[in-house]
């Protein structure tokens, strides 16, 4: 189930090795031009070298690697800045309908996940921006054998020309059953309206106007809401490896910044003031890439959510730190530091802001009896 | 040497040794936030060294039990929340160590066995009017007068002075060279004719600090530990000593639990101070905060325990731990709202006869500013800072 220090260390030196071939500046514009962000022969690279089946399990063409390889690997596309969806649909989608495909649809669709061949979204948010994973607005409808669908969901990255969409709806005429769903591309009355993001990334809009879907899964809402938790708690965790990858790196960038520029006739790094400061972030960091290697390691809902929490802290204080310590060339579109800081600012919310992650904290401490 | 291969079964003996062994008058002295007597404390030393608990992570050779680093953790956290009272680290953590290290076989002979006993209480004589996070510039002199040591001078902000029997202090005995050469490690008795004591009352309503005065006080040499003027190193080495120790898990869960006491039991306009919104955001905030500093420490633990070396970036444990305590007893503060603003010092100093009030709210302002002791001691946070610039991201 897990891998070993040594092949996680040569995973690690791959995806490094990878990025510094594959995702240089002029790689991630030309695939931010893309109409999606993720043109399919580069999706099927990333199968090749194994890492579209990590979270898959070996009988179904996957690797199983486990939570914290699958972690490494994801914090070095995140100092690279990956556009494509890897989190969003390797990982959350993927490993949702790991969890819940049965028969024919799990030989169907489960290798060709792994191989780049087909990829899969989960439209887990509500159309509000909402994480209403046991209340979705969507209902479905029995239509001879199948189901109708009817309801939207919210901005997803990665779901522009997914194959399939996965969503969750009421189960007809009983608003305490819920049912997960698989809406294939190009499904009558499936409406994708995909969008560029502010970081580079596209995400994705669905109108679901009586379209067909799958049945999965159904079961009562508790007992699907704990199925999607477990899920959604895998791609956050994943997301927030991502997000340290892309914070450490503008960091670093910072870093050599301060030590370069000459002001008052020395570097800005001999300043005190500027030095506790580098420190101060540099400490979060680190503090945040240890909880999140444990979380993966052993997740808890307070972990996790403590995870949310830091993790966006960090994202925002280092976004908001690697500008003032840069001064105006920081705030430049042209200067690389750009790229970094526009997508921390959006990873500090992707997956509940930090405001969030602590309700749920104290909901965990506080109102639970003791 | 790990003599409880299963550490869940440890803490469980550990919490059930603190239930049935920790005296109740301390146990209520600790929990209301006062200060504990020497009397209090000794006795609680014989307790835990009777147990061979009182230094487990010290060497068999020496009256310990040889604890790897992550048993002395979860027996920390257990005596934490158990309401025991936080050992002298002064003893028990820094002078054991350093004699085990630096000391004559004479020394080690002496001292060792009489604090393992723990009967002996050490205080540490470094600081001094014009020498704080400056040690090297202290000026307290030692002159030799054939086999002995005439010391002249004065040290500041010597933790527990006044319940010390032992001092070990730096003292200048050269001036050639760097001010870190002149300086010679010796072991003074508290008891010698010309030492003067002068407790300092801090705002906190406690006695932690105190001033030390030498007049003509004579230190035989065979106390100085180490070679004349070569005192500095075995200072420095100081700082290696239980590092990990200083992220302070136990105590920031020790006053995690009473934030969250005070929180669910007191009640603010109608409302229970647990459902105000200010309060869980700062209470999750802390908490997310202690998750993530224990998941930290664990990283250094696991290298800890698989001998490799720890290294200067382990000082973010002792930055972020001490700050975090201070931040409890804020929240804790806040939560209380007027009941914590009462003054009553002598309740603070002399638990015999006194009449508990809250045991929760009795206290809390004392604590808020005992807290921030953490930040200024063992190298001030301002001092973590500089090693983590210099050493670890080389600025």
């Amino acid at each position: 189930m897990t891998m070993d220090i040594d092949t996680q260390q040569m995973l690690v030196d791959s995806a490094r090795h990878w990025a510094g071939q594959a995702c240089t500046q002029a790689e991630r514009r030309a695939v931010s031009a893309h109409a999606v962000g993720c043109p399919p022969e580069r999706w099927r690279a990333l199968g090749e070298l194994g890492w579209l089946g990590m979270v898959l399990p070996e009988e179904d063409g996957g690797l199983d690697a486990g939570l914290p390889a699958v972690c490494l690997l994801t914090e070095q596309l995140g100092r690279a800045l990956l556009v494509e969806p890897f989190v969003s649909s390797a990982v959350l989608g993927a490993s949702l309908l790991a969890e819940a495909a049965t028969g024919e649809l799990r030989r169907e669709w489960l290798p060709a996940l792994a191989t780049g061949e087909r990829r899969v979204a989960w439209m887990a948010w509500e159309a509000d921006g909402g994480h209403a994973l046991s209340a979705p607005a969507a209902v479905a409808t029995v239509d001879g054998a199948g189901f109708r669908l009817q309801g939207d969901k919210g901005l997803m990255p990665g779901a522009g020309e997914a194959d399939g969409l996965l969503v969750t709806a009421h189960m007809p005429g009983d608003p305490e059953r819920l049912g997960l769903f698989l809406v294939e591309a190009g499904t009558p009355g499936a409406t994708v309206d995909s969008t560029l993001l502010y970081d580079g990334r596209h995400g994705a809009r669905l109108t679901m106007a009586q379209a067909q879907g799958r049945l999965l899964q159904k079961g009562p809402a508790a007992a699907m809401a704990a199925l999607l938790e477990r899920a959604l708690a895998r791609g956050q965790i994943v997301h927030c490896a991502e997000t340290l990858g892309t914070a450490q790196a503008a960091f670093e960038i910072t870093l050599e910044y301060v030590r370069s520029r000459k002001q008052f006739g020395r570097a800005l790094s001999n300043n005190q003031v500027i030095q506790h400061r580098l420190v101060d972030l540099y400490v979060e960091q680190q503090e945040a890439r240890a909880l999140c290697l444990a979380t993966a390691a052993e997740g808890t809902a307070e972990r996790a959510a403590a995870l949310g929490a830091r993790v966006s802290e960090v994202a925002r204080n280092t976004w908001g730190e690697a500008i003032q310590l840069h001064g105006a060339i920081g705030m430049t579109e042209e200067y690389v530091l750009g790229e970094y800081v526009r997508r921390l600012a959006l990873a500090a919310d992707l997956y509940g802001s930090a405001a969030s992650h602590l309700d749920r904290l104290a909901q965990l401490s506080l109102d639970a009896s003791p | 040497m790990n003599d409880y291969p299963d550490l869940n079964h440890f803490r469980q003996d550990v919490d059930r040794f603190l239930r049935e062994h920790l005296p109740a008058d301390l146990r209520q002295t600790v929990r209301q936030g006062q200060q504990p007597t020497r009397e209090q404390l000794i006795r609680w030393h014989e307790v835990l060294a009777a147990a061979g608990w009182l230094v487990p992570h010290w060497p068999e050779q020496w009256g310990g039990r040889g604890w790897n680093v992550r048993q002395q953790m979860i027996f920390d956290e257990a005596m934490a929340l158990g309401d025991a009272p936080e050992l002298n680290a002064v003893t028990f953590d820094m002078i054991g160590p350093v004699l085990m290290r630096y000391g004559s076989p004479e020394q080690q002979r002496r001292f060792l066995h009489a604090i393992a006993s723990g009967r002996q209480w050490w205080c540490q004589g470094y600081s001094e009017p014009n020498a704080g996070s400056d040690l090297a510039s202290l000026v307290t002199r030692a002159e030799r007068d054939g086999d002995i040591y005439v010391v002249n001078g004065s040290k500041i902000w010597t933790s527990y002075g006044q319940y010390a029997d032992w001092m070990f202090a730096l003292v200048r005995t050269g001036r050639e060279g760097k001010p870190q050469e002149g300086i010679s490690f010796l072991l003074i008795d508290m008891k010698s004719p010309g030492i003067t004591v002068r407790p300092i009352v801090g705002v906190h309503g406690w006695v932690v600090f105190n001033e030390v005065f030498f007049d003509q006080v004579r230190v035989p040499v065979e106390q100085r530990v180490g070679e004349e003027n070569r005192g500095w190193t075995i200072a420095k080495s100081l700082l290696e000593f239980e590092r990990l120790k200083l992220a302070r898990i136990g105590e920031n869960k020790r006053r995690m639990a009473r934030a969250r006491e005070v929180g669910l039991s007191r009640w603010r306009e109608g409302r229970r101070v647990a459902d105000w919104p200010w309060y869980r955001a700062r209470f999750a905030d802390l908490q997310a905060r202690l998750i993530a500093l224990e998941a930290n420490t664990e990283r250094f633990v696991a290298r800890q325990m698989a001998g490799e070396k720890i290294g200067p970036e382990v000082s973010m444990l002792k930055l972020r731990g001490s700050r975090l305590i201070q931040l409890w007893e804020e929240l804790t503060v806040d939560a209380l709202g007027p009941e914590a603003t009462p003054l009553s010092p002598e309740w603070l100093l002399d638990q015999a006869g006194a009449t508990p009030r809250d045991a929760l709210a009795g206290t809390a302002s004392s604590r808020r500013f005992l807290a921030r002791g953490y930040t200024i001691a063992g190298g001030s946070s301002e001092i973590q800072h500089n090693i983590l610039a210099k050493q670890v991201l080389g600025l």
